[in-house]
């Protein structure tokens, strides 16, 4: 009765990806929050994977989670260095003004 | 235990995941982010990758989340027009349940019917709400008294998914009051007439939330620590045969067999992704300033003498 099944961790995982979409739907004031949610949505993918790969035994997930790990960082660094130059332009970071960037 | 620090993890992650994305003060969504990573970490040890949980902590608390404090507190943010008044906001509000409601449905839909692609589709329907929450309770508690800590964690947060091991009724349930629950703290915002926000601030003037968590965190450390040295926690999850490799070698040594035999060209990719990334982040960020005197080494090289330097005849008494 007091066992972990797969089911647990699908569960989270997809309560915490509905919180990041949710996040990137809900915040219109501050782009910060958008790419936070970003991390939250790459997080609970990456709990799938975690949980997939202790129930078939397959370390493979593991590797890719390692693998997504990096492609999340990489983003991270690149959104904040694309946050950092808009904000210097532009003086602040409201996501509406965001659509009058052209090309 | 083990169920214990599954749900008392996986409870706190959702939790920070909800305050990162309502908290108005980026700071505090950041350290909340933090919080999120940290559990994921510790459902990680949970699943025996710990590999992954250390990659999780060092390299996000430790290099991204630290990141974003910094740029977060770089910028010069107003926060007061951060925190919007609640008549402003009202059909924003409005909107933005519309949309929510949306998702959730669509998100609903989708994981459903990928479900049920894994199993009998009519053996969910035919699934009723757990027959009676006491009886099942009384013989948990007979079987076994130490879960009665964990009783109140279960109701909670997921119902009763934990009997079942997976059906329709029980999963709208556990959606219903998750989101009953966030709804209300909209809902008494509206009848106190004060913003979310003011609603947090008062909250943690008369309980210190700070202090809760870092109670929670104390557990937390604990339980992780404590799981890790069990080593028969190595693949948790129930229903697994036998690793794949052996049993006794542990995370990180597996997955470095794995990375650099199979997985080489991928990983060697992967680190050219990060090198990309940085060149990227340095080149978007660098200016080049005006305004200051720097020493340019390459105009330096490039220098030649029949660039800077003329010999001429003068002749004697004339000048040139």
């Amino acid at each position: 009765m007091l066992e972990l099944t797969l089911h647990h961790y699908l569960v989270v995982s997809g309560l915490l990806f509905l919180l990041g979409i949710l996040g990137i739907v809900v915040s219109r004031k501050n782009l910060i929050n958008i790419l936070m949610s970003i991390e939250l949505l790459l997080l609970s993918v990456n709990l799938n994977f975690v949980a997939f790969s202790a129930h078939l035994n397959d370390l493979v997930g593991q590797v890719f989670t390692m693998f997504i790990l990096t492609v999340a960082a990489a983003e991270a660094a690149i959104g904040l260095a694309i946050l950092v130059i808009y904000y210097r332009r532009r003086g602040s970071i409201d996501v509406e003004d965001i659509s009058m960037m052209k090309g | 235990m083990i169920v214990l620090a599954f749900y008392l993890f996986s409870v706190m992650l959702l939790f920070s995941g909800v305050m990162v994305i309502t908290v108005r003060n980026p700071v505090h969504s950041v350290l909340f982010l933090i919080f999120a990573f940290f559990n994921a970490a510790g459902l990680f040890v949970i699943l025996g990758a710990e590999f992954l949980a250390m990659l999780l902590v060092i390299v996000y608390v430790g290099a991204v989340a630290v990141l974003f404090l910094f740029v977060v507190m770089m910028m010069d943010i107003n926060f007061r027009n951060l925190q919007r008044n609640l008549s402003a906001s009202f059909t924003e509000f409005l909107r933005t349940l519309l949309y929510g409601a949306g998702f959730c449905t669509v998100f609903v839909v989708i994981f459903l019917v990928s479900m049920m692609g894994l199993s009998n589709i009519t053996s969910y329907f035919f699934q009723i709400i757990p027959h009676d929450i006491v009886t099942m309770s009384v013989t948990l508690l007979m079987t076994e008294p130490g879960s009665l800590f964990e009783l109140p964690l279960w109701y909670v947060m997921f119902g009763f998914l934990t009997h079942q091991p997976f059906s329709l009724p029980s999963f709208i349930f556990s959606f219903f009051i998750l989101f009953s629950l966030w709804f209300s703290n909209f809902g008494a915002s509206f009848l106190i007439q004060k913003t979310f926000i003011e609603i947090i601030q008062l909250f943690r003037k008369n309980f210190p939330l700070t202090w809760l968590l870092a109670i929670i965190f104390a557990v937390e450390l604990f339980m992780m620590v404590r799981l890790w040295h069990d080593s028969s926690v190595t693949m948790a999850l129930v229903g697994t045969s036998q690793l794949v490799s052996e049993p006794d070698m542990p995370n990180t040594q597996a997955l470095g067999q794995l990375i650099y035999t199979d997985y080489l060209y991928i990983f060697q990719l992967s680190g050219m992704v990060l090198l990309v990334a940085m060149i990227g982040a340095i080149v978007l960020t660098l200016r080049k300033r005006e305004d200051v005197k720097r020493q340019s080494i390459s105009a330096q090289v490039k220098r030649r003498k029949e660039d800077t330097l003329q010999l001429k005849d003068v002749p004697i008494g004339k000048g040139i």
